[in-house]
């Protein structure tokens, strides 16, 4: 209720005809039932069969025809699918010797992968489905109520109408959403099931099955004394580290960075902030790899230091873990001050300028204005910013692919991790260079319950400081 | 106006700027060098005489037997503490001579060369000095004694003060020293793109000779990498995915930050929850999808899988649209138009420097991602992008031959994209200062 | 009345409207349906003998003299893909029995195992792959067995080349070029005697700025020569043991105190990024380590002083151990999700056979493996061939069981432990047990 006085003081439009109050499902489906009559009833069973008698045939018949595409899936493909679903496949893929042409015949069996796939598939359609029954049966009960008040039916032109002007959310909300429902929802579903399976190295299709393990997998990252139970903390704590050193350290110095620029003595601002933004313009991957190899062990800093004889052996840029480390995070820095450097450019032409005036006729220097001015402002315009910089910086993965690679490797963890390694990089390891996608899921939803954590905690503190209009 | 050049105040700057460079020249008076355990010490003048009297040029042998020269540190050294010299000398000069603003761009100059000067003799070569017998085995910044800081330090100095006298902020010294920094990896790329010599590692930053044969041979060499053809594969997947991308991002901004209906919390959770899983967890699975939609292999997977997922990214153009002030939707709802009509005639043309801030993300991250175009195209060579290509132009067969043109191809791929960010910095600014607040 | 008669139209409409989706629905589903149809029949397949299969096209009668229309997709890297075509061509016309379409696919032969087992329907029939994938291939049942010519196949080719492709006693690949390294170094430098012994090599002083010999002790594929050719065993006396591995037995610890040392050795040079071949050029190494892939640019750098050798031998304690790296083999295999075995098996046999491996070492210096070949003097003329050649008569087939795939990375982290320094003479044996607990650990 809070919420939505603050966004009336703020003037946004509150549209009037659609309640904000979300209605729950189950209560709106038996009123429909109990008030609706006959027709509306039967409704239930074939969907659009109300509005097709009360006058929206078009409408009407486009519900049945989603109903009866509906029902032609499930019971072609999504039947089996979901049952498949349950066992992930049954019979394994074998071969038999043929004695007359000599060679073995393969058998087909069962992909437990696909099994999982087509299974999710499958609920996804019935999940839509369901979606389209609820819409259809209110719809039903509407042009029902509309009839019996006597009042006009829209007809089909009418709500094609209405989609591009009350209803324009549902336009332009549609297609973005597909292609969210596709390749970002439903692969996320499956990549989340998998994490209750076993489905690693050892069960690769199409020879092997797997199946449902339930939490086994949690168990053994988390709890277990197996090395990669032992791989997985001090990973996490390292992430943790690089997300608060990596987002902070930017955002200070970018900050740094473009209020040097903005000062009244340089000139050429435009020149100088374009030098900044080139090194974004350069594919990532090319240039940490460029940095990567300066910094080898006989990269060509190495051997300028040498040959000055400051020292007499590489520094151990990749191949010591707290060298990398820093470096990781310094370099990081490259990476990331020009992307800083220009938010807070804007945000800082937007500061009025009186404040610095009257601070300086009360003669305060530079450290002070900055300290008691500058800071909090900016601290304040940008703290969602900072919090998505910090939760992104958790999935960095680029920076620390590109760069070290995980670098350096250690015996004491599991497989192909390293340590500079963060929980992404090291699932990306584990999905495509051990092929051990069950665990690779479980490690994606850990940092997606540690993200999530993080947001819920801090996002509600920021909603109270929104408040705070009083600021100035 | 008339006056302009000349400088009525800070007169003591006069005195300054000419002490300090006196005192430099006399810093090469002092000891330079000094390691007492091989009895060596220099002062700035005789290690000067010292490279005078030696070889300016190197013989090397190579590995196939040819002999090579190249330049001696002490050739590089002849120059080097000359060059100090000259400068202090006429930097103390023109002060005096003129009290003009331009006497005093020069001295910050001079003063400049001076210090750089200084720098290479502390990056100087030790071990060629070695193998000289200049300094004996271990000559290293620790036998450096105070005549080469001081001269160092007072260098410095006589920049920063002839910078005050030309009321330059010495700022500008930090800029370009961070501007260095920053466009250094960049300078390598483009230096190794016109490297003459082949091979991936060198031991040297800038190369022995130039050619612009790597850009060529990246375009006509097609037997083994297809750059030509991957790069219009890039171009015409960013082209697309870019406006799709777009159209989504800003119509998923526009509902959540106009309108109001009953989903719109729970969808705007669900977004904010969606984006906090990284992306390639799902990929086997998205190739699956592709597969069954009949798409697999096809650039059009790569639009689709790009431009997918762009509604996640909307708050930032919410924030945007949030500083439009509502009073506009609503005077041109009274008039009659749909909010189709708002949408598309008021709220879009208000918000370009949004539209080309997203413009420019979603076309610049097809010519990055290698890792979703090496699962979707697997073996079909013909449809890679430029960034796959790339990548496997380092693979260990390919390295030594392809590195430079590795880098060439960087390059290519770069300018286009500097171009854009260049061009349309502006908006790029603007866009993110108002999508931040909100 | 009115009623009724809307409800008869709407049956006939949702008659239409189902059949209408019948049609579009099959066109979309249809690559759902095939898979889904595989895993549709096991029902039926189960109890179905063998000769009944539902793939009947896949058994040509070889009597009949009917033509078979066949298509195969074949795999092979960038640089193969000219002769490829050549060679399929011929292939066809030697077998008028098949009309084969082909269709030509680029996977590096280190992708296509992971091409492979990403997508087995869609993948190739024939691929040219590491044999060192073989193992995986075989556990997932990605890969066919070569039962029909199989005597054949391992009388023409050397054993070891042979055996890189057997596993459990079957065979499954057709190797064709060896893929493993030796050691290439300057004429002017070393003597042919002196290269025979690396701490002869290491002893000789060559000049202030020259090192002695560069390897790639952080890269798995390197280090284990000098475990193996001091007489460690992984996985048992022939690589088949998955519980056993002795690299941290006393031996194990003696190699790896001589490797802290090599490290040490400021006239070693370890290996990265190609690092070896610029110091080769410019005079500044003697001899550094790695396979024909750098034969042409080494040849180009060293010119006159260009020579290649076998591995040197170590010495520990008094006795002499000759290195053996481990052999791998670039080999071709069949997808079992084929629909011709027969015409994909025999054109495996041809592209890895005589005639081919002949072409590819003439067009492209490919070391061959056929037994024939190697006798061949055109072959022996080319140092690195020979070289290679020798080096893989000591060396040690890589173990082709699941479990290898556990031995690379530990190796690497212990690698890198040793070029960084982590390891050291006091920590060697907690260290060399904790990768040897790796390489054998499973996740239960």
């Amino acid at each position: 209720m809070g919420r939505k006085k603050q966004e009336n003081v703020a003037g946004e439009n509150v549209s009037s005809n659609n309640s904000e109050k979300l209605q729950n499902p189950f209560k709106v489906i038996g009123h429909v039932f109990s008030s609706g009559d006959i027709l509306t009833k039967l409704s239930f069973i074939i969907l659009g069969l109300s509005n097709m008698c009360r006058g929206q045939i078009l409408k009407g018949i486009l519900y049945l025809a989603m109903e009866c595409g509906f029902f032609f899936y499930l019971i072609l493909f999504g039947g089996s699918a979901l049952v498949r679903l349950g066992s992930l496949g049954t019979v394994q893929q074998s071969k038999v010797y043929n004695e007359t042409t000599g060679i073995y015949d393969v058998i087909k069996g069962d992909n437990s992968m696909l099994c999982l796939l087509y299974g999710v598939t499958a609920a996804v359609i019935i999940l839509l489905f369901i979606c389209i029954w609820y819409s259809g049966i209110k719809s039903a009960l509407k042009v029902q109520e509309l009839k019996r008040d006597k009042k006009k039916i829209p007809s089909f032109l009418e709500d094609i109408k209405d989609l591009f002007d009350k209803n324009v959310h549902k336009t332009l909300l549609f297609l973005p959403s597909m292609g969210l429902l596709i390749f970002t929802i439903m692969p996320l579903i499956f990549m989340f099931l998998m994490a209750f399976t076993n489905f690693d190295s050892d069960h690769q299709p199409p020879g092997n099955l797997f199946s449902w393990v339930g939490l086994k997998n949690f168990r053994t990252i988390l709890l277990s004394g197996e090395k990669i139970g032992k791989t997985f903390w001090p990973i996490f704590g390292w992430t943790l580290i690089w997300a608060v050193f990596a987002t902070f350290l930017n955002y200070i110095f970018g900050m740094l960075l473009a209020i040097l620029i903005n000062k009244k003595e340089i000139k050429l601002k435009k020149l100088w902030r374009t030098i900044f933004v080139l090194s974004i313009a350069v594919p990532l991957f090319v240039s940490l790899l460029a940095i990567h190899l300066i910094l080898a062990d006989s990269g060509s800093l190495n051997i300028l230091l040498q040959e000055l004889g400051f020292i007499d052996k590489s520094l151990p840029f990749w191949t010591d873990a707290t060298w990398a480390r820093v470096t990781v995070i310094i370099v990081n820095l490259w990476v990331g001050i020009p992307h800083t450097m220009l938010i807070t450019t804007g945000i800082l032409m937007n500061i009025p300028s009186d404040l610095y005036e009257s601070a300086k006729i009360d003669g305060a220097g530079p450290a002070t204005i900055f300290f008691k001015i500058t800071l909090p402002y900016m601290l304040f315009v940008t703290t969602p910013y900072l919090i998505t910089q910090f939760i992104s910086n958790i999935n960095n993965f680029n920076v620390i692919y590109f760069l070290s690679a995980g670098a350096p490797l250690t015996v004491d963890y599991y497989k192909g991790a390293g340590k500079t390694d963060l929980l992404v990089t090291w699932l990306y390891k584990l999905t495509v260079d051990n092929k051990d996608y069950c665990y690779a899921a479980t490690i994606g939803i850990l940092i997606f319950v540690i993200c999530s954590t993080f947001s819920l905690l801090t996002y509600r503190r920021t909603n109270s400081y929104k408040n705070e209009e009083g600021f100035q | 106006m008339k006056h302009s050049n000349m400088m009525e105040e800070r007169k003591e700057y006069r005195i300054i700027v000419p002490v300090l460079s006196l005192l430099t020249l006399l810093c090469m008076f002092l000891p330079f060098v000094n390691w007492e355990a091989g009895g060596i010490s220099y002062t700035g003048f005789s290690l000067l005489k010292e490279c005078f009297g030696k070889d300016a040029y190197l013989t090397n042998t190579l590995g196939n037997g040819t002999v090579t020269k190249s330049l001696s540190l002490y050739g590089l050294y002849r120059v080097v503490l000359l060059l100090p010299v000259i400068a202090s000398v006429v930097s103390a000069i023109l002060p005096l001579a003129a009290h003009k603003k331009s006497s005093y761009r020069i001295a910050s100059i001079l003063s400049a060369v001076s210090l750089l000067s200084f720098l290479v003799v502390l990056f100087s070569i030790a071990k060629k000095m070695n193998a000289l017998a200049l300094c004996g085995e271990n000559f290293m910044v620790k036998n450096l004694c105070f005549g080469y800081w001081f001269a160092l330090i007072l260098s410095l100095a006589g920049i920063v003060a002839a910078m005050k006298a030309t009321k330059t902020s010495p700022a500008y010294i930090i800029l370009i020293t961070m501007s260095i920094i920053w466009i250094l990896p960049i300078l390598w790329v483009i230096l190794t793109s016109f490297r003459g010599e082949s091979g991936s590692y060198t031991p040297y930053f800038w190369p022995k000779s130039f050619t612009v044969d790597n850009y060529v041979k990246l375009f006509t060499e097609t037997d083994q990498f297809f750059f030509l053809r991957w790069f219009g594969n890039t171009f015409i997947v960013a082209v697309c995915s870019c406006i799709i991308s777009t159209f989504y991002v800003l119509s998923t901004a526009y509902v959540f930050s106009r309108l109001r209906f009953k989903v719109r919390k729970a969808f705007m959770n669900v977004l904010l929850i969606l984006g906090m899983f990284p992306g390639f967890m799902s990929m086997i699975a998205v190739y699956y999808i592709l597969k069954g939609l009949g798409l697999s292999q096809t650039l059009a997977a790569l639009v689709l899988v790009y431009s997918g997922g762009a509604a996640l990214t909307y708050y930032i153009a919410k924030g945007f649209f949030d500083t439009i002030p509502k009073a506009l939707d609503e005077a041109a709802i009274i008039d009659g138009a749909t909010r189709w009509g708002v949408f598309t005639k008021i709220t879009m043309p208000l918000s370009k420097p949004i539209i080309i801030y997203t413009i420019l993300t979603s076309f610049t991250a097809p010519w990055m991602d290698f890792i979703f175009a090496k699962v979707i195209m697997g073996d079909n060579y013909a449809n890679y992008t430029v960034a796959l290509g790339l990548w496997t132009m380092l693979q260990k067969e390919f390295i030594t031959t392809w590195y430079t043109r590795f880098a060439a191809g960087a390059v290519v791929v770069s300018i286009p994209i500097a171009l854009l960010f260049i061009v349309m910095q502006k908006y790029y600014v603007e866009g993110l200062s108002g999508s931040v607040k909100g | 009345m009115k009623n009724l008669k809307r409800l008869t139209a709407l049956l006939m409409v949702a008659a239409m409207v189902m059949t209408s989706f019948a049609a579009c629905g099959k066109k979309d589903d249809s690559d759902q349906t095939s898979s889904s149809n595989a895993a549709g029949e096991t029902k039926t397949e189960a109890t179905a003998t063998p000769a009944e299969q539902k793939e009947t096209e896949a058994a040509p009668t070889e009597e009949a003299v009917t033509v078979e229309d066949v298509s195969l997709k074949v795999w092979g890297p960038q640089e193969e893909q000219d002769l490829l075509k050549q060679m399929c061509e011929t292939f066809n016309t030697n077998h008028p029995e098949w009309n084969i379409t082909f269709d030509y696919g680029v996977v590096a032969e280190g992708d296509a195992k992971n091409e492979l087992l990403k997508d087995t329907e869609a993948g190739a029939d024939v691929f040219m792959f590491a044999s060192g994938g073989v193992t995986e291939l075989v556990a997932a049942d990605a890969i066919y067995p070569l039962t029909k010519n199989e005597a054949d196949i391992r009388a023409i080719h050397n054993e070891v080349a042979v055996n890189s492709g057997v596993v459990d006693g079957t065979l499954y690949a057709v190797p064709f070029t060896p893929n493993a390294w030796f050691m290439y170094y300057n004429k002017s430098m070393y003597t042919e005697d002196e290269v025979k012994s690396l701490d002869t090599m290491m002893a000789k002083d060559l000049g202030a700025n020259v090192k002695n010999f560069s390897c790639d002790l952080t890269n798995s594929w390197y280090i284990e020569a000098f475990f193996l050719g001091a007489g460690c065993k992984l996985f048992g006396d022939n690589g088949t043991d998955a519980t056993q591995c002795d690299f941290n037995n006393e031996m194990g610890v003696k190699v790896g105190n001589y490797l802290v040392d090599l490290a040490a050795n400021p006239k070693y040079s370890e290996e990265a990024d190609g690092k070896f071949k610029e110091e080769l050029k410019n005079g500044t190494l003697a001899a550094g380590c790695s396979g024909t892939w750098d034969a042409k640019d080494i040849k180009e750098y060293l010119g006159d002083n260009y020579a290649a050798c076998k591995l040197p031998t170590i010495n520990i304690e008094g006795t002499d151990y000759q290195l053996s790296n481990f052999a791998d083999f670039k080999s071709i295999g069949v997808n079992t999700a084929t629909k011709y075995p027969l015409a994909a098996m025999a054109l495996a046999e041809y592209l890895g056979g005589e005639e081919c491996q002949k072409l590819r070492f003439e067009v492209r210096q490919v070391a061959p493996t056929v037994l024939s070949l190697m006798e061949d003097p055109e072959v022996q003329g080319d140092p690195a061939t020979l070289a290679l050649s020798t080096q893989t008569t000591f060396s040690t087939i890589q173990p082709t069981i699941t479990k290898m795939n556990d031995y690379w990375s530990p190796a690497e982290a212990f690698g890198n432990g040793i070029i960084n320094g982590e390891i050291n003479k006091d920590n060697m044996q907690e260290k060399l047990d904790l990768m040897v607990s790796g390489i054998l650990s499973t996740l239960e």
